[in-house]
């Protein structure tokens, strides 16, 4: 974990409710992986106490930044659009633990729901540098909050379905899941609902898959023990794992959502 | 460089600073940002005779300049402790203090009792003021004869010094003080949370699963640093100040109120760094006016 001054590069509006952040933060992108997380501070002051976390959606290590992707939600995701080019912020990461890349992986399914998109791209960019052939499912409200489309398209079959038909086949995402899925892994990051219909789904046929869960945070270190979700351990006993520390991504049959 | 050391009683302390209970684990993590053995002292989370699963999520609400949490004492238990976390902390030239909490006072007397004799232990921290567990202590913390039996009790497990940790969810909190003071407590120190909640007006329900939660942060500060004056005015062993603290300002009006240490918690996650700027910041101040020991600042209120 590294604490880091990170420089604004760029901080811009891409869609209605969505802005698109990027930092120099040269040590923190060396280290970064796929599926791990920053820690952004909003403001200055003490009256925003709490960081925000984010995901990578950028992993540039040679400029040495990382780009984030972020919903305006209310004051912490305000105040952070507010942070002008140029100007510095500190930055906690990389934390957690990302997406699990397995040795011979032919075919992965991507899921991704709303800002939980925002994680996959890094990974589809690592699986395909395996040669992993990819098919990416993206769920939206509508076309309204669609990101990373044309960089998705470059490495991945791309489906999308909007909740009000205004892009793609209208409805869930779980509408559009494959008839006969034939997948070494599945990777999901988004809402709680959506997280729960993927468990199901890969449980019915058999799918190995990883979820990327969100949960209130105080510290993003796995000191505060604020952030955790229900797990079952190896003999099938339930206690709290953190969503910081031993997550985010966690395999899907280890979380009780 | 000012002179930083004071002296808890019987436990002398490099520096003033400790880091609060349950919001700095056992160190692993901040040992990874810096040296450990920097801080006066660390309060370790609360720990009880059992392993605790704490509460289910969400156990964190944000609020204005502070936090709620209702994590409950989410623990590996006190044998783990033993085994695992005190001889880890061992390692650093810092104050190790362990907080304890339990449901009964059988509970509290059996977690002392297995911590007595532990090499590495400056100081046991008797939690009897979590507001986040039923029965987590606060049950005892809140009234002075239950204060007392408890004190007393754990008195008998330990010869370690005991420092006391109140509840600010009282009516008078300097009859609690004054209680744990006469049962035999070495220090006190207050504030734990005060209890508190949040509600998303949109599904009209509470934030924390737990319904209640502990509000700590910078919000606190005046009304804990109010506590701490009263209490140093009115009990004789030393007062350990804690609440809202971010900033050496922050800290040295909590020792100008009597305080003769501190506790940082929450800033710990606003800005890990906290705990090293503070200590530079205090010994700048102090060298600026002049001052030569930190000793001097404690109880130095005019009226
Ligand atoms: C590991 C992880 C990665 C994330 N990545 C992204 C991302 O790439 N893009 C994006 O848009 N959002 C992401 N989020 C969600 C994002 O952190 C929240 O939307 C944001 O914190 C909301 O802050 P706010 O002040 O606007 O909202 P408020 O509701 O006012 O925030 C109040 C408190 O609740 C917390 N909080 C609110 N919503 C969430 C949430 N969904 N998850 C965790 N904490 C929350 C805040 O951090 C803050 O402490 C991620 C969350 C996690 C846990
Ligand atoms: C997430 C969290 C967990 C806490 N856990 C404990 C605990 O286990 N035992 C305890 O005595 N106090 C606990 N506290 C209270 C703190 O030690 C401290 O008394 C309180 O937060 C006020 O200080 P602050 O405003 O500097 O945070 C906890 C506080 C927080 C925020």
């Amino acid at each position: 974990m590294i604490i880091e001054q990170g420089r604004i590069l760029a901080n811009h509006q891409i869609l209605p409710h969505y802005w698109c952040l990027d930092i120099i933060v040269p040590q923190i992108a060396a280290a970064a992986q796929p599926g791990q997380f920053v820690m952004v501070t909003p403001s200055k002051g003490l009256e925003i106490f709490l960081k925000r976390p984010m995901s990578l959606n950028r992993i540039d290590r040679q400029g040495g930044s990382i780009r984030i992707i972020y919903k305006i939600h209310a004051n912490g995701t305000k105040a952070i659009s507010q942070i002008g080019e140029g100007e510095k912020i500190d930055i906690l990461g990389p934390l957690g633990y990302g997406w699990q890349i397995e040795q011979n992986c032919r075919r992965a399914l991507l899921i991704g729901g709303g800002s939980g998109v925002a994680s996959l791209l890094p990974l589809a960019i690592d699986l395909s540098a395996e040669n992993t052939k990819i098919d990416i499912l993206i769920g939206a409200a509508s076309k309204d909050e669609l990101f990373c489309l044309d960089e998705f398209s470059a490495f991945a079959e791309v489906s999308v379905a909007t909740d009000d038909g205004s892009f793609g086949t209208c409805g869930l995402v779980s509408g559009i899941f494959p008839v006969q899925p034939n997948y070494d892994t599945v990777y999901a990051c988004g809402p709680r609902a959506m997280l729960k219909a993927v468990q199901q789904w890969t449980e019915q046929n058999n799918l190995p898959c990883q979820l990327s869960l969100e949960e209130k945070m105080g510290c993003g270190l796995g000191t505060c023990m604020g952030c955790v979700c229900s797990a079952k351990d190896a003999d099938g006993n339930i206690n709290y794992r953190r969503v910081c520390h031993d997550g985010p991504v966690f395999n899907s049959k280890e979380v009780e959502l | 460089m000012a002179d930083l050391r004071v002296n808890l009683g019987k436990i002398a302390l490099k520096n003033p600073l400790l880091t609060a209970s349950g919001t700095f684990g056992y160190g692993r993590e901040f040992a990874d940002i810096y040296d450990l053995s920097l801080l006066g002292g660390i309060c370790v989370k609360g720990t009880t005779l059992e392993p605790r699963l704490g509460n289910s999520p969400p156990r964190i609400a944000e609020t204005t300049a502070g936090m709620l949490n209702s994590v409950g004492l989410q623990n590996p238990g006190v044998g783990k402790v033993i085994d695992e976390e005190i001889p880890f902390l061992s390692q650093f030239d810092t104050a190790i203090i362990i907080n304890i909490a339990g449901h009964s006072c059988d509970d509290y007397q059996a977690v002392a009792a297995k911590l007595d004799g532990v090499a590495g232990i400056a100081a046991l921290e008797l939690n009897i003021s979590c507001p986040n567990v039923k029965q987590g202590g606060m049950a005892f913390g809140v009234d002075c004869a239950a204060a007392a039996t408890i004190v007393k009790a754990v008195r008998r497990q330990t010869s370690l010094p005991l420092i006391v940790k109140l509840s600010p969810n009282v009516t008078d909190i300097c009859a609690i003080a004054a209680a744990v003071e006469e049962a035999g407590a070495d220090a006190v120190s207050l504030v734990n949370t005060f209890l508190g909640m949040a509600i998303d007006i949109e599904s009209h329900r509470p934030l924390l699963a737990n319904v209640l939660g502990g509000l700590s942060g910078p919000a606190i500060k005046p009304i804990a640093l109010r506590m701490v004056y009263q209490v140093a005015q009115t009990v004789s062993i030393p007062v350990i100040g804690i609440g809202g603290i971010c900033t050496a300002a922050d800290a040295l009006e909590f020792m100008i109120a009597g305080a003769t240490a501190f506790e940082i918690g929450s800033v710990n996650f606003h800005n890990p760094l906290a705990a090293p700027q503070i200590i530079t910041e205090l010994n700048s101040w102090l060298d600026q006016r002049g001052i030569n020991s930190i000793r001097d600042i404690i109880g130095s209120i005019k009226i």
